[in-house]
C-alpha cells in the first residue's frame, strides 16, 4: 500500500515531497489536491523554512486512518507538549510567519497553537511598552492619548 | 528583543483583524484591553473581539482582583455587535443582578460558548428567564450552581456541569429541553442516584467525574462514555448497549483510607461486564473471561500479575502471538502484542496505549503492579480503557499473583505453541521461541516466602528487567531452578523501579512477619545469602546475563552462582548506573546483623582485564565506585580455578 505523495514548492522553489495525508491537514492544500491532482502545488508566499515547520507539524498531527501495525499515534497529551515545545523553539519573527502560514493554509489546530504563543506573550509582558517592545510596535500616539487611553481603561493590570 | 532593536519589520499590526481577534481570545479580556494602548492601529481591536472572558475570582500576580465596577466599564466601551464566547468567574461581591445584566448583554448578542463558573458552593444564584430560553446558546458550562430549572435550549450541544446541585427532575428538563445536545459532561455533580439518559435521543457522549452520584447509568443511546471515579467504587452501568468507546479510569490513590478490594473488584466488574461488546474484559481470581466479539484484537498492556490470567485466557479464542518489542522504558512488561486473525477481515483493532498508562499511573503504578487490571484497548470502533491505580498491598494480593504465575506458566507453552503453529512466516520464531518478560521478580521472591509453587516457563530465552533488590534473588533462583529448558536469562537491572524495599518492609509489618527472618537473612542479594548459609542456586543455564551495580556485595553472589552453574558457559554482567542496592544501605544492614564482611580498601580505580581463557565474561561499565574490584580481582582467580571456567573483566 504506497502512500500518495505530494509536491509543495516554497517561494524559493524548493519542493518538498509530502504524504498525502499529511498535506491534506490544511484545507486549502486538501481543495487543490482535487481540483488539481498530480501537480506541484506553488505556495509562493511561504519560505521553505516556514513550509519546512508547518509539514514538520502536519506530520506530527497526521493521523493515522488505517489505525494497525506499528503507527501508535501519540496521545492528546503527548501532542499538546509536542505543541508546546514546537512554538517555544521558534524565535517571534518566525513564529509570526508561521501564524500567516497557518491562516494561509487553513490549518486551524496550527493556527490555534501560533495564536496561543502570541497571546501568551502578550499577557506576560507587564505593560503596554513591553508588548511594543517586544513586537516592535510603533508608538503613534501622543502622550496625552496614551493618558487618555489609560483613564478610560483603568483596570487591575 | 535583540531582533526588535536591530528593527525588524512589526508583523503583528499588519495582520488581519480576525487574527487579532483569534489571538486576544485566548488571553483575559483585562490583558487584550491593555492593547488599545499600543499605537492607533491597535485602538479599537480588543473592543470588536467577539470574546469576553472575566475572572473576578483570580488574582493575577499583585494586581488586584476584578471588580463588577472593570467589568461594567469593559462592557460599555465594548463594541462587538456579536460576542461569540463569554466567560465569567465570579467572586462572592459580585451582586446578582450585575451577573444578570451581563448575561443579559451577551445573549443580547447572541453568545454561543458560555461560561459561569460562581463562586464557592453550589449557589442559588437566580438567573433572568431569558438565560434558560437562550436560542444561541452551543456550549455551556456552570459550575456551582443548582441546576433544577426548566430549559429551552434549542442549539445547546454541549453542556458541562460542574459541581452542581441536581435533583430527580433536573436531567430530565435538560434533555427535553435541549433536543440536539451531544455532550454532557458531570464533574462530581450531586444528584439522584439513578442517571437516566434513555429519554435522549440525541445525547451521544457522557463524560462523567463520579462523587458518591450517581450510583446507577441507563443510557442506551450512548456512543462513549468516559467514567472516572476517585476513591469510590464505580457506579453500575444498567443500560449502556450503544457504547462504542468507553474510557474508564478508576483512581485508588496512596493517601485515602484503603478501599474493600472485594467491593471494588466487583464493581469493576459488574462495570467490565456492560462493557464487553466493545472488547475486553479483566479475569480476576477465577470470573469467567468473556468472549471477544471482534475480528482481530491487538492487546498492548503493561504485564502485571493480573493482567496475565486474563491474557492466558484469550488463548481459547485466538490464535495468539506474541511479538517482542523493545521499549527504551522502564522495568516492566512493557508491550504484549496479542494478534487474533480471523479469515473474513483484516481489521485491525489497535487495543493499547501503553504510554498513556504510564502517563497515568506513573512510576508507582510500574513497581507496585498490584492492579486487579491494567489494560488499555484502544480500536477502530473505539477506545476502551481501564486503569486501575495500584491498590494497597493487600492480602488478597499474593492470591491475586499465584493465580497469575499459574497463568504465566500456561501462558508461555501456549505462546510456543501458537507461534509453533502459524505458518512458515515464522519459522524463525518458531525455532527461537522467544518471550520476552520483563517483570517484576520481587514478585516471585513474595511467592516463595508463602510456599505458592513456583511456574515452570517453558520458554528458552527470558528477559528480565527488575531492580536487584533483596527480595527479588530468591525468586530469581527458584525461577532458573524451574526452568530447565531456559537457555538464556536476560536481566537487567532496571533504573529507580520495583518495588521499593520499604515498602515490603511495611508490608511484611502488617502482615505480622518478621522483616529479618523471612527477608534480609536469606534473601540479601546473591552475597547475604551466601553470608548466611543459605544454598546458593544452582544454575543450569548456559548463559547467563546479569546487569548490575557492581557493588562490593554482589561479587561474593556473583562468585558463588559460578560456582554453582557448571553448565554455565557465559555469564555477561553488566554494571549498570545508580542501579541496584546502595552500598551505604548493606553497610547499615550489616552492622544491625554485627557480621563482618569483606570490604574492599583500595580506592583505586584499576582498569584490569585479566583474561583466564574466555567462558566467563563480566563486562563493567559505568563503574564509578572500584573499590570492589580489589575483592573482584581476588576472587576470580578462585573462581576459574575452581570452576574450570574463563573470566574476562572488562571496563
Amino acid at each position: 500500500m504506497s502512500k500518495k505523495m505530494i509536491v509543495l514548492k516554497s517561494s524559493e522553489g524548493v519542493s518538498f515531497v509530502v504524504e498525502e495525508a499529511v498535506a491534506r491537514q490544511s484545507k486549502i492544500i486538501s481543495f487543490l489536491v482535487e481540483e488539481f491532482p498530480d501537480r506541484e502545488l506553488p505556495l509562493t508566499n511561504m519560505t521553505s523554512e516556514i513550509l519546512r515547520k508547518t509539514i514538520e507539524y502536519c506530520k506530527k498531527h497526521v493521523v493515522e486512518d488505517d489505525g494497525g501495525g506499528d503507527s501508535s499515534s501519540s496521545s492528546s497529551g503527548d501532542l499538546k507538549e509536542w505543541d508546546v515545545k514546537f512554538v517555544a523553539e521558534i524565535d517571534q519573527p518566525r513564529l509570526m510567519d508561521l501564524l500567516m502560514a497557518a491562516n494561509y493554509l487553513d490549518i486551524p489546530s496550527l493556527l490555534d497553537v501560533t495564536c496561543q504563543k502570541v497571546a501568551d506573550t502578550i499577557a506576560a509582558c507587564n505593560d503596554e511598552k513591553e508588548i511594543r517592545a517586544t513586537f516592535n510596535i510603533e508608538n503613534d500616539f501622543t502622550e496625552e492619548e496614551v493618558e487618555a487611553i489609560r483613564m478610560e481603561n483603568q483596570y487591575p493590570i | 528583543m535583540d531582533s526588535s532593536v536591530d528593527g525588524t519589520v512589526d508583523i503583528i499590526s499588519s495582520m488581519p483583524h480576525e487574527i487579532l481577534h483569534h489571538i486576544l481570545s485566548f488571553i483575559p479580556t483585562q490583558f487584550a484591553i491593555r492593547t488599545s494602548a499600543l499605537s492607533r492601529g491597535w485602538r479599537h481591536i480588543w473592543c470588536h473581539t467577539p470574546f469576553l472572558d472575566f475572572d473576578c475570582s483570580y488574582i493575577h500576580g499583585h494586581r488586584r482582583q476584578l471588580t463588577a465596577r472593570d467589568i461594567n466599564q469593559t462592557i460599555r466601551s465594548y463594541r462587538s455587535p456579536k460576542v461569540t464566547s463569554f466567560h465569567l468567574s465570579m467572586s462572592r461581591n459580585i451582586r446578582e443582578h450585575e451577573i444578570n445584566s451581563w448575561i443579559e448583554f451577551v445573549l443580547s448578542r447572541n453568545v454561543e460558548k458560555l461560561s459561569l463558573v460562581f463562586d464557592g458552593l453550589p449557589n442559588d444564584h437566580v438567573f433572568e428567564k431569558i438565560f434558560f430560553l437562550s436560542s444561541s446558546l452551543t456550549q455551556l458550562c456552570i459550575r456551582n450552581f443548582d441546576m433544577i430549572a426548566v430549559v429551552s435550549w434549542k442549539s445547546l450541544r454541549n453542556l458541562t456541569l460542574g459541581e452542581c446541585n441536581l435533583n430527580d427532575e433536573s436531567i430530565p428538563n435538560i434533555l427535553s429541553g435541549s433536543p440536539v445536545l451531544e455532550t454532557l459532561e458531570l464533574d462530581y455533580c450531586r444528584g439522584p442516584q439513578r442517571l437516566d439518559l434513555s429519554k435522549s435521543r440525541s445525547l451521544r457522549r457522557l463524560v462523567i467525574y463520579l462523587r458518591k452520584e450517581p450510583t446507577e447509568i441507563v443510557a442506551p443511546h450512548l456512543h462513549y462514555l468516559s467514567l472516572e471515579s476517585f476513591n469510590d467504587g464505580p457506579c453500575t452501568l444498567v443500560d449502556v448497549s450503544s457504547l462504542a468507546e468507553a474510557r474508564i479510569h478508576i483512581v485508588v490513590d496512596n493517601y485515602s483510607p484503603p478501599l474493600n478490594l472485594n467491593f471494588l473488584q466487583t464493581m469493576v466488574l459488574k462495570l467490565l461486564a456492560k462493557l464487553q461488546n466493545i472488547l475486553s474484559l479483566v479475569e480476576l481470581r477465577g470470573v469467567p473471561f468473556p468472549t471477544f466479539k471482534v475480528e482481530t484484537l491487538t492487546v498492548e498492556t503493561r504485564f502485571t500479575r493480573s493482567v496475565i490470567p486474563g491474557l492466558a485466557r484469550k488463548k481459547k479464542l485466538v490464535r495468539l502471538e506474541m511479538v517482542r518489542r523493545s521499549l527504551r522504558m522502564r522495568a516492566d512488561i512493557r508491550i504484549m502484542k496479542h494478534l487474533v486473525t480471523w479469515p473474513t477481515s483484516k481489521v485491525v483493532l489497535y487495543v493499547g496505549s501503553l504510554e498513556h498508562i504510564f502517563k497515568q499511573e506513573g512510576m508507582r503504578g510500574l513497581y507496585r503492579g498490584l492492579s486487579p487490571t491494567v489494560m488499555a484497548l484502544l480500536s477502530k470502533l473505539g477506545v476502551f480503557t481501564l486503569f486501575l491505580l495500584p491498590l494497597f498491598l493487600n492480602k488478597q494480593w499474593e492470591l491475586i499473583f499465584s493465580h497469575a504465575l499459574d497463568e504465566v506458566h500456561k501462558l508461555s507453552g501456549v505462546g510456543a505453541n501458537v507461534m509453533a503453529a502459524s505458518g512458515a512466516a515464522t519459522t524463525i520464531a518458531t525455532n527461537h521461541p522467544l518471550w520476552v518478560v520483563k517483570t517484576r521478580l520481587q514478585i516471585l521472591s513474595l511467592a516463595e516466602l508463602h510456599g505458592v509453587p513456583f511456574p515452570t516457563f517453558k520458554v528458552e530465552t527470558l528477559t528480565v528487567e527488575t531492580k536487584f533488590t533483596r527480595y527479588v534473588i530468591p525468586g530469581l533462583a527458584r525461577l532458573l531452578q524451574n526452568s530447565p529448558e531456559l537457555k538464556k536469562l536476560i536481566a537487567h537491572a532496571g533504573y529507580q523501579v520495583g518495588i521499593q524495599d520499604r515498602d515490603l518492609d511495611r508490608y511484611m509489618d502488617s502482615e505480622g512477619l518478621n522483616r529479618d527472618e523471612c527477608w534480609r537473612s536469606k534473601y540479601e542479594i546473591l552475597s547475604l545469602a551466601e553470608l548466611h548459609g543459605v544454598p546458593f542456586p544452582t544454575f543450569k543455564v548456559e548463559t547467563l546475563t546479569v546487569e548490575t551495580k557492581f557493588t562490593r556485595y554482589v561479587i561474593p553472589g556473583l562468585a558463588r552462582l559460578l560456582q554453582n552453574s557448571p553448565e554455565l558457559k557465559k555469564l555477561i554482567a553488566h554494571a549498570g548506573y545508580q542501579v541496584g542496592i546502595q552500598d551505604r544501605d548493606l553497610d547499615r544492614y550489616m552492622d544491625s546483623e554485627a557480621h563482618g564482611f569483606v570490604h574492599g580498601n583500595g580506592d583505586e580505580k584499576r582498569k584490569n582485564t585479566r583474561d583466564v581463557g574466555g567462558r566467563v565474561e563480566i563486562y563493567c561499565y559505568f563503574v564509578s565506585d572500584a573499590r570492589w574490584f580489589e575483592d573482584l580481582l581476588q576472587m576470580l582467580p578462585t573462581l576459574s580455578n575452581n570452576n574450570n571456567v574463563s573470566i574476562v573483566l572488562k571496563r
